[in-house]
């Protein structure tokens, strides 16, 4: 039975932020250093979608413009402010790992491609869209299922089943049917609660039709291609692991080539070796 | 790029935990040893070399279970997998082929 959705943005808006002990003990470690560069916090901020989310939310609140890079959110914000935002972030409950690590592997994965196509992607280069932009784009990308996972399991399980038995349908249908709201919907109200700027929560809004997007379709464009293209190559998580359909009209949107794509997957496997092991650190046990 | 040996990953620092074996020896740009292989990482250790804007280090082992133990066949079969309900679409079973033919080229 769905649910309404004033219902689930409520539920949203009750979600604590909570992401992997580890990756907490490692900022709350560097951030309590003093000593150490701020681009170091920002590669380890940078690849946890949620803390990226949290900090990039308050940077808006006080920066005049958009702010969409982490970098520049540890300007804006000070260390001092972020390592508080850390320290209000809870460690992520056992039962949930497992999935939420290969959410933060697809969405790393997304990442990495966001980058490497939207340097080759000649429209994005007339934007002048930096790539630290496009690294949150993909890393931000998919909170909706993290979203899932905590608060709406049921749902989210009960999709997955019927996902295996109706092979004509997207994860994202099954789970509108099963609770009223697919990922992207429950993504944009987190993000809409956390402040993210409006690029970044129109492509998570609109990351299974980007051509709804209105005047800027780029950013969901981008995240759209990657997200297929870094699930065909392995970095699908186990709830949703199927490429999705999409328009042709995205790829030349984009202004990309056949050429480009290959270019841009050899660069993305010479990248793999570590992502890969993204999943695998997170859940490291020594 | 640099090939990694049976029985070590290249790592991410950040990715790095305590407990950790390193199998090469960490060096700076102009070849200064700033820590020997064998040596266990720590936390104290691994930020002292973040702090020296080391990115990537060789640890012993496989500890990180990821994509890169499966073989070639393996990850082709998870490719079509993938493509499966998508391959009826000309531009989108286009694009599996040239994932697949990447994948074949580094095989």
């Amino acid at each position: 039975m769905t649910q309404p959705l004033a219902t689930i943005a409520a539920r949203i808006m009750t979600l604590p932020t909570v992401t992997f002990a580890r990756t907490l003990g490692k900022l709350d470690r560097l951030l309590q250093d003093g000593e150490i560069a701020t681009p170091i916090i920002a590669s380890v901020i940078a690849s946890d979608p949620v803390l990226t989310a949290v900090i990039l939310g308050r940077a808006a609140i006080v920066a005049p413009g958009e702010v969409t890079s982490v970098n520049n959110a540890l300007v804006v914000l000070g260390t001092a402010t972020v390592h508080g935002l850390v320290k209000n972030v809870r460690p992520l409950p056992e039962p949930c790992q497992q999935a939420v690590a290969g959410i933060w592997s697809l969405a790393n994965a997304t990442a990495a491609m966001c980058r490497i196509l939207g340097t080759a992607s000649p429209v994005l280069r007339d934007r002048h869209m930096p790539e630290e932009t496009m690294h949150a784009l993909g890393l931000t990308h998919d909170l909706g299922s993290m979203v899932g996972h905590l608060l709406f399991s049921g749902e989210m399980c009960r999709a997955n089943a019927r996902l295996v038995g109706e092979p004509r349908r997207t994860f994202a249908s099954l789970l509108q049917e099963e609770l009223g709201a697919p990922p992207a919907l429950l993504g944009s109200l987190w993000a809409h609660h956390l402040n993210l700027p409006p690029l970044l929560v129109r492509s998570m809004h609109h990351q299974d039709n980007p051509l709804l997007a209105g005047e800027d379709t780029h950013g969901p464009m981008l995240v759209q291609l990657a997200r297929n293209l870094v699930k065909g190559a392995g970095f699908a998580p186990a709830h949703d692991p199927y490429v999705d359909p999409f328009d042709a009209a995205i790829v030349e949107g984009l202004g990309l080539s056949l050429g480009d794509i290959q270019h841009g997957m050899e660069r993305f496997f010479d990248e793999e070796e570590e992502l890969a092991l993204y999943e695998g650190a997170l859940l490291f046990r020594p | 790029m640099q090939r990694v040996l049976i029985d070590e990953q290249r790592i991410l620092l950040t990715q790095a935990a305590p407990g950790m074996v390193l199998s090469r020896s960490v060096q700076l740009p102009n070849k200064t040893v700033l820590c020997p292989r064998e040596t266990v990482l720590s936390d104290d250790l691994v930020l002292r070399l973040m702090a020296r804007g080391i990115k990537r280090v060789h640890i012993r082992g496989t500890p990180l279970p990821g994509n890169h133990q499966l073989g070639f066949s393996g990850r082709r079969e998870r490719l079509h997998e993938a493509f499966s309900r998508v391959r009826h679409l000309d531009h989108l079973a286009t694009l599996e082929k040239v994932v697949e033919h990447v994948l074949v080229r580094r095989a």
